[in-house]
C-alpha cells in the first residue's frame, strides 16, 4: 500500500470514527456505543481464543468460497468469451439463472450438506460465482480483433493466443469482480452463520445480539469490517503486481497525495497563522483551569477542534474569493487563483476540515456538538461580509472570538466571565489588525466595490479605529488581573504586550504602508504568544 | 526482370454466397521492391492483406510466396497492422519478443536480437515501458520492429502511419525506406493518402468497384530516396493517381 492509500485509510478512518461519535452523542443509546467504547472492547476481544476461533471459521469458509468460485467461473469465462460456439451454447443457460437470488438456497444447501462449512461455503461460493463468470466473459469479449489477427500473422496457436492475449485481458475486469464480491461474500456469510452453526463472526454477532450484548454486537461487526478490508486489499495488490499495464497509462507524476500538495494545504489555510489565534485558546485554558478540571483529553479536542474550525474558515474563505483574489495583485499568488490547487480539492479540504471541528465538539460534550453548526455559520459567513459592510472586521474579530467561549463551553458547560472578556481582547486585537491589513487594499476594494474601515473612511482615520480596538483589548486584558487570581508577573506582561501595540502602531503610518507584512506579522506573532505566556504567569506565578 | 517473390493469382474472396468482396485480381510484386494499395475505404484493401499474409483463405485462386503457396501464417511475411496491434499488457521488450517466443526461438537468441533491433529503432531506454505510455510514433517503431525482428522477407502493411501527425509520418516513411533498402525486404502498404503511396511505392495499385477490382496500376520510376518528397516527378505521379480514384 502506498502512501496515498495509507492517507486516504487514515483520513477515512478518522471520518468514520467521528461519523460514529457524532450518532453516538445524538443517539445517545446503549444500541450505539462510541467508537472509543468498542476499541476497548474489541482490544479485550482480540486477547481470548474464542475471538480468534470465529474470525478464523469466517475467514477459513470466505476464502475457500471465493477461491473455489473462481476456479469455476474463471477458466469458463476464459471459454464463453473467446469461443463463439460455447458462448452459444452456455450463455443463455446463464443469463437465465443469473437473475435467481441464489441466498433462497441456504435451506436446500442446509438438508443437503448439513449444518457445517460445506454448505456455507457452497453457498457463498454459488452467489460469487456469477458474478465472477460474467465480468471475466465481457473482459475477454471487449478484446480487440486486431490483438488476435496480429498474434496469428506471427503464426501463434489457440494456446499461444490464450495464454498471451485473452486471460491478460479477462484479468483486469475479473479483479475488479474479485473486489465488488468481497463485499457480497461477506454478507452471504452473515447470513449464513446467523443461520446455522455456532461459529464465525456472524454467530458472534447473532449471539451478543440475543443476550443484548450491544457492544459484543460492534466488535463482531468491526472484525466482519476488517476481514473485508484485508481481503479487498489483498486484491487490489495482486492485480496491481499482475495487471501492471493498466497503471502505465495513468501513472503520471504529480498526481495524487505529495509533500508538496500537503505543503499547499498548509499554505492555503495560513497553517502558519495559527500562532495568531490558537494562543489565545490555550490561554482561555489556563484561566478555566482556575476552577475547573481540564483534561488532556479535553486539550487534544480542544486544538483539534481550533484548527478544524480555522481550516475551514479559511479553505472556505479562499474559495469564496478566489475570483477577488485573482484580481487583486497583493493575492492573485494564492493557491486557487494561482491553480496549485483546483476549487474542487479546495472544498473537499474545507468539508473535511469542518467535518473535524463537528467531530471534536462531539468529542467534547453534547452541547458542543449542538453548537458547532451555528458556529461554523458565522464562520462561513464572515467570508460574505466584506460585499455588503464595512463592519467585516469585526465579525471577522468576533468569529475568531468565538474561540475561548467555545473552549469555556467545553470545559465549565458555559461561558465563564472571565472567558468572555478574553473573548473581547481577542476579537478587538484581530478586528484592529484585520483594518490595518485591510489599509493595503484600499484602492483594489474601492475599486471592486468590497466593503472596508480603510476604503470608506480613508487611512488615517483607520488607524485611529484600529488603535481604539487595540486599547479595549489591551484594557480587556488588564481587566482579567482583577477578576481573576492572578500574580503580578501578570501585570508585567500586560506593560509588555501594551508596548508592543505601540510599535505596531508605530511601524505603520499613513504615508508608509509597506511595513505591514513582515515585521508587522512578527510583532502579532508575538503578542499572542504573550497572551498566553502572560495568563500562565499570572496564573501559575502566584 | 527480377524474380518475383509475392504473387496472387486470380485472388477472389467471398463472405457468403452472393457476398463477393474481391473478384480475380492478379499482380505480383518482384524481390525487394515495394507495392502500395490504394482505394476508397471499405472497398476490400484489409481483405486483400489478410489473404496475402495467410490470415484469410481466398474463395479462388491464390497466393504464393516464393512460387509456393501460401497456406498459412509463414515466417517468410511479417505483418502490421492498421493501429499496431501491440500488445497493450505486454512491454516493448514482451511485445518485441513474442513473435520469437510463438516460433520457440531459443531465450538467449531472443535476448540478443530483441537487444538489436531496439538499439536500430532507437528505443533503449524504453525496454520496460508498457505501449500505453509511448507516443504514437515510437509505439509504430516498435511495431515495425516487432515484424523486423523475425527476419521476414515480405512486409505486409495496414495503413501502418494513418493515426501520426504528418511530421511523425514522414519521418517514419524514411525510416521504412532506410530499413527496405537494408534488408531488401519486399513491401506491400495499404494505405488511403495518395502522397504516402507515390512515396512509398514502386507501384501503385488503384482498386474500387464493388466486388473490388485492380483499376489501374501506376508505375513509380522515381520512388526510393528520401528527397522525392520534393522532386517534380513526385507531383506528376501523386496527380496521376489522383485522377485513377477519382475516376472511380
Amino acid at each position: 500500500m502506498n502512501k496515498q492509500r495509507l492517507l486516504g485509510y487514515a483520513l477515512s478512518l478518522a471520518t468514520c470514527l467521528l461519523a460514529w461519535k457524532v450518532a453516538a452523542v445524538l443517539l445517545s443509546s446503549p444500541v450505539l456505543p462510541g467508537p472509543e467504547e468498542t476499541l476497548r472492547a474489541f482490544a479485550a476481544a482480540v486477547g481470548t481464543s474464542e475471538f480468534w476461533s470465529n474470525f478464523a471459521a469466517s475467514t477459513f469458509r470466505v476464502l475457500s468460497s471465493i477461491g473455489l468460485a473462481w476456479l469455476l467461473a474463471f477458466p469458463l469465462g476464459i471459454m464463453i468469451g473467446y469461443d463463439r460456439k460455447t458462448d452459444r451454447y452456455v450463455s443463455p443457460l446463464i443469463f437465465l439463472t443469473y437473475p435467481i437470488p441464489k441466498m433462497v438456497f441456504l435451506p436446500v444447501m442446509i438438508l443437503l450438506f448439513g449444518l457445517g462449512d460445506l454448505s456455507k461455503i457452497l453457498l457463498i461460493t454459488l452467489v460469487v460465482f456469477f458474478q465472477i463468470l460474467v465480468a471475466t466473459k465481457e473482459g475477454v469479449s471487449g478484446l480487440d480483433r486486431k490483438y488476435i489477427d496480429s498474434m496469428r500473422s506471427m503464426g501463434a496457436t489457440e494456446g499461444d493466443i490464450i495464454r498471451e492475449a485473452v486471460i491478460p485481458a479477462a484479468l483486469p475486469s475479473c479483479f475488479t469482480a474479485l473486489r465488488i464480491i468481497t463485499g457480497t461474500s461477506i454478507s452471504v456469510l452473515y447470513f449464513a452463520e446467523t443461520f446455522a452453526g455456532t461459529s464465525g463472526l456472524g454467530y458472534m454477532i447473532t449471539n451478543a445480539w440475543t443476550w443484548g450484548n450491544y457492544t459484543d454486537i460492534y466488535v463482531g461487526i468491526l472484525a466482519m469490517s476488517i476481514l473485508g478490508i484485508a481481503i479487498y486489499e489483498t486484491f487490489t495488490w495482486m492485480e496491481r503486481r499482475m495487471c501492471r499495464w493498466t497503471r502505465a497509462a495513468e501513472d503520471e507524476p504529480g498526481g495524487g497525495w505529495s509533500w508538496d500538495k500537503a505543503v499547499n494545504y498548509a499554505q492555503m489555510i495560513k497553517l502558519s497563522h495559527t500562532v495568531f489565534a490558537l494562543p489565545f485558546g490555550l490561554a482561555a485554558l489556563v484561566i478555566l483551569s482556575t476552577d475547573h478540571t481540564i483534561t488532556v483529553e479535553m486539550v487534544l479536542w480542544i486544538i483539534v477542534a481550533i484548527v478544524g474550525a480555522r481550516s475551514a474558515a479559511m479553505g472556505f474563505n479562499r474559495i469564496v474569493d478566489a475570483g477577488i483574489d485573482s484580481r487583486n495583485p497583493r493575492t492573485s499568488g494564492r493557491h486557487i487563483p494561482r491553480g496549485t490547487l483546483s476549487v474542487k480539492q479546495a472544498w473537499s479540504f474545507t468539508l473535511l476540515s469542518a467535518f473535524v471541528f463537528v467531530g471534536a465538539a462531539a468529542m467534547l460534550s453534547p452541547l458542543c456538538f449542538v453548537l458547532s453548526f451555528p458556529v461554523l455559520a458565522v464562520l462561513f459567513g464572515y467570508s460574505y461580509t466584506k460585499r455588503f459592510t464595512s463592519a467585516s472586521h469585526l465579525v471577522l474579530g468576533i468569529s475568531i472570538g468565538l474561540m475561548p467561549l467555545g473552549a469555556s463551553v467545553a470545559v465549565a458547560g458555559t461561558i465563564t466571565e472571565a472567558t468572555a472578556v478574553l473573548s473581547l481582547a481577542l476579537s478587538t486585537y484581530i478586528a484592529g489588525f484585520d483594518i490595518l491589513y485591510a489599509c493595503q487594499d484600499i484602492e483594489f476594494d474601492r475599486r471592486e466595490g468590497l466593503r472596508s474601515i480603510p476604503s470608506r473612511l480613508g487611512v488615517p482615520a483607520a488607524l485611529a479605529a484600529s488603535s481604539a480596538l487595540h486599547v479595549i483589548s489591551i484594557a480587556s486584558l488588564a481587566a482579567l488581573y482583577w477578576m481573576l487570581p492572578m500574580g503580578p508577573a501578570y501585570i508585567l506582561c500586560i506593560f509588555l504586550i501594551g508596548a508592543l501595540f505601540i510599535v505596531e502602531h508605530l511601524l505603520v503610518r499613513p504615508s508608509d504602508l509597506t511595513r505591514i507584512n513582515v515585521a508587522f506579522f512578527n510583532v502579532n506573532s508575538i503578542i499572542s504568544v504573550m497572551v498566553f505566556v502572560s495568563m500562565v504567569m499570572g496564573v501559575y506565578l502566584l | 526482370m527480377g524474380e518475383r517473390m509475392l504473387t496472387a493469382e486470380g485472388l477472389t474472396k467471398e463472405f457468403a454466397p452472393e457476398i463477393r468482396v474481391i473478384e480475380d485480381m492478379s499482380f505480383s510484386v518482384e524481390r525487394g521492391r515495394s507495392l502500395t494499395i490504394i482505394g476508397p475505404s471499405g472497398c476490400g484493401k484489409s481483405t486483400l492483406l489478410y489473404m496475402l499474409a495467410g490470415l484469410s483463405r481466398p474463395t479462388a485462386g491464390k497466393v504464393l510466396i516464393e512460387g509456393r503457396e501460401v497456406k498459412g501464417p509463414s515466417r517468410e511475411v511479417g505483418m502490421i497492422l492498421q493501429d499496431f496491434g501491440l500488445l497493450p499488457w505486454k512491454t516493448v521488450w514482451g511485445n518485441i519478443c513474442l513473435g520469437m517466443r510463438i516460433r520457440n526461438v531459443p531465450k538467449d537468441e531472443q535476448d540478443r536480437r530483441a537487444r538489436d533491433i531496439i538499439r536500430y529503432l532507437g528505443l533503449e531506454g524504453h525496454e520496460d515501458d508498457y505501449p500505453s505510455r509511448m507516443s504514437g510514433g515510437e509505439r509504430q517503431r516498435l511495431a515495425i520492429g516487432r515484424a523486423l525482428v523475425m527476419d521476414p522477407s515480405v512486409l505486409l502493411m495496414d495503413e501502418p502511419f494513418s493515426s501520426l501527425d504528418t511530421l511523425t509520418r514522414e519521418r517514419l516513411q524514411n525510416t521504412l525506406l532506410e530499413v527496405r533498402e537494408q534488408k531488401g525486404l519486399t513491401m506491400v502498404t495499404v494505405t488511403h493518402s495518395i502522397e504516402e503511396a507515390v512515396f512509398l511505392g514502386d507501384e501503385i495499385m488503384v482498386l474500387g468497384g464493388r466486388p473490388c477490382g485492380i483499376r489501374a496500376i501506376v508505375p513509380n520510376p522515381g520512388a526510393g530516396g528520401m528527397g522525392y518528397r520534393s522532386d517534380e516527378r513526385f507531383f506528376a505521379v501523386c496527380r496521376e493517381v489522383r485522377r485513377a480514384v477519382e475516376g472511380l
